[in-house]
C-alpha cells in the first residue's frame, strides 16, 4: 500500500485527524534535522529547532492552502526557524560534541571519520547563508533548482550561480585544509 | 560542447540538475577531455565529502508541540484582551471628553481632568528665600518678617473681601424681602379693589328695575 501523499495528509489533518499530523512529523523530522544541521552547523541545537519547526507547522496548518508544494512550504518554515535561531543566539560554529554511535569500526577510524565530518561541517557553516541554503536544499534535500528558486523567491539562474559558487568555495576551503582529492587518495 | 561550456555546467552536472540532452553532451565531452574530467572529479569529491557528514537523529515530541501551541494561543488571547481593554478605556475617555466637555491633559507629572472654567486665582508672586551661610541671621529674619507681613496682608485682604461680600449678600437679602412684602401688599390691594368692584357691579344690577 502506498503511503498517503503529503497533500492528502494535510487535507486529513485540516479536517481534524491529528494522526495525519503525526504521520507528517514522523516523515519529515529527519529531513528537517538534516537541513537544520547543515544550515546551523550546531548538532546540539537541531532537536530544539526541529521542535520549533513542527510547532509552527501546527500553528499555521489551518491557513495552509495546497498548491502542490508542501515540501517547499515546510522548508520555508525551517529556513525561517534557522534564521530566527541564529539571530537570537548569534550562532557561531562549534564542533559537534555529541557521543558518536558505534558503527563497528575501529576507534582510530571513528576519530578520523568524526574529524573529517567536523571539518566539512565547519567549512559548510563558513559559507554565506544564501549559498549554504541552496547547497543544502539541492545536495542534501534533492530539491530542483526551480523549486529552490520558488522557495527563496529568487530566479533559477541565481540559484544555479549560488550552487556553483558554494561548491567552488568548498573545494578551495577543503583543499587548503588538506582534504582535496589528491591528498585524500594519496 | 567546448571546455568552457562544460565547465559552466559542471556544478549542475555534479549536483544532478542538468536536463538529459545537455547531460549526455557533457558526459561525452568528459570522456575525452582530461582537464574537464579533473575539474569534474574535484567537484564530485566535494559532494562525496558532504554526503559523509550525517545529521543527528531526531525524534520530535508531538505532545510537547500540542502543549506549546496551546500555551502560545493562550498568551496571544491574553495580549489581545489587554489591547481590547486599553482600547475601550481610551474610547471611553474620548467619549467623555467630547460629551461631557472634559479636558484631559498631563501637567507636571500628573493627570489633570478639568470641566468648566477654572476659578480665578489671585496671582501670587513667588517669594524667593535664599538660604546662604554667608547672609547674616538678621537679614534672614527680616525676610521672614516681610513674608509674614505679606501673608497677614493677604489674609486681611481676603477677610475684608469676604466681609464686603457678606454685607452685599445681606443687603440683597433685605432688598429681596422688601420687594416680596411690597409685591404681597400690592396683590392684596388688587384683590380688595377687585372685590369692591364686583360688589358695586352686583349692587347696581340689583337696584335696576
Amino acid at each position: 500500500m502506498l503511503s498517503p501523499h503529503d497533500a492528502e495528509l494535510m487535507r486529513r489533518w485540516q479536517a481534524g485527524e491529528d494522526r495525519a499530523f503525526e504521520t507528517l512529523v514522523r516523515r519529515w523530522q529527519q529531513p528537517m534535522a538534516r537541513f537544520l544541521h547543515r544550515l546551523t552547523g550546531r548538532a546540539a541545537l537541531v532537536p530544539d529547532l526541529c521542535q520549533e519547526v513542527f510547532l509552527r507547522v501546527y500553528q499555521a496548518g489551518g491557513s495552509y492552502r495546497e498548491s502542490g508544494n508542501f515540501a517547499g512550504w515546510l522548508y520555508r518554515i525551517a529556513l525561517n526557524v534557522a534564521r530566527d535561531g541564529s539571530r537570537r543566539r548569534q550562532l557561531t560554529f562549534l564542533a559537534d560534541d555529541a557521543e558518536p554511535e558505534w558503527t563497528g569500526e575501529t576507534a582510530d577510524a571513528t576519530c578520523v571519520r568524526r574529524e573529517l565530518a567536523d571539518v566539512v561541517a565547519r567549512a559548510v557553516a563558513e559559507l554565506p547563508e544564501p549559498m549554504r541554503v541552496v547547497l543544502t536544499l539541492r545536495h542534501d534535500e534533492g530539491l530542483s533548482f526551480e523549486d529552490i528558486a520558488r522557495l527563496i523567491s529568487a530566479p533559477a539562474s541565481t540559484v544555479k550561480s549560488r550552487f556553483a559558487a558554494a561548491l567552488s568555495r568548498l573545494r578551495q576551503r577543503l583543499g587548503r585544509l588538506g582534504l582535496g582529492p589528491e591528498e585524500m587518495t594519496a | 560542447m567546448n571546455c568552457n561550456d562544460v565547465q559552466n555546467l559542471l556544478p549542475e552536472y555534479v549536483g544532478g540538475g542538468l536536463p538529459e540532452p545537455e547531460r549526455q553532451q557533457a558526459g561525452q565531452h568528459l570522456a575525452i577531455c582530461s582537464h574537464c574530467r579533473e575539474e569534474h572529479d574535484s567537484l564530485r569529491h566535494v559532494c562525496d565529502l558532504l554526503a559523509g557528514t550525517p545529521a543527528p537523529e531526531v525524534r520530535v515530541d508531538v505532545p510537547a508541540v500540542y502543549r506549546m501551541a496551546a500555551q502560545r494561543a493562550r498568551r496571544r488571547l491574553r495580549w489581545w484582551r489587554r489591547v481590547a481593554i486599553a482600547a475601550a478605556a481610551a474610547a471611553l475617555l474620548l467619549f467623555s471628553s467630547i460629551v461631557a466637555g472634559l479636558h484631559i491633559r498631563f501637567e507636571r507629572h500628573q493627570l489633570v481632568v478639568q470641566w468648566g472654567e477654572p476659578p480665578e486665582t489671585p496671582s501670587v508672586q513667588p517669594v524667593v528665600v535664599h538660604a546662604s551661610s554667608e547672609k547674616s541671621t538678621a537679614a534672614l529674619e527680616e525676610k521672614l518678617r516681610d513674608l509674614n507681613d505679606l501673608l497677614l496682608g493677604l489674609a486681611a485682604d481676603l477677610e475684608a473681601r469676604d466681609f464686603r461680600q457678606q454685607e452685599e449678600l445681606g443687603r440683597l437679602r433685605s432688598e429681596f424681602s422688601r420687594l416680596r412684602s411690597e409685591t404681597i401688599r400690592q396683590l392684596v390691594a388688587a384683590e380688595r379693589a377687585e372685590d369692591a368692584l364686583l360688589d358695586r357691579l352686583l349692587n347696581e344690577k340689583g337696584t335696576k328695575p
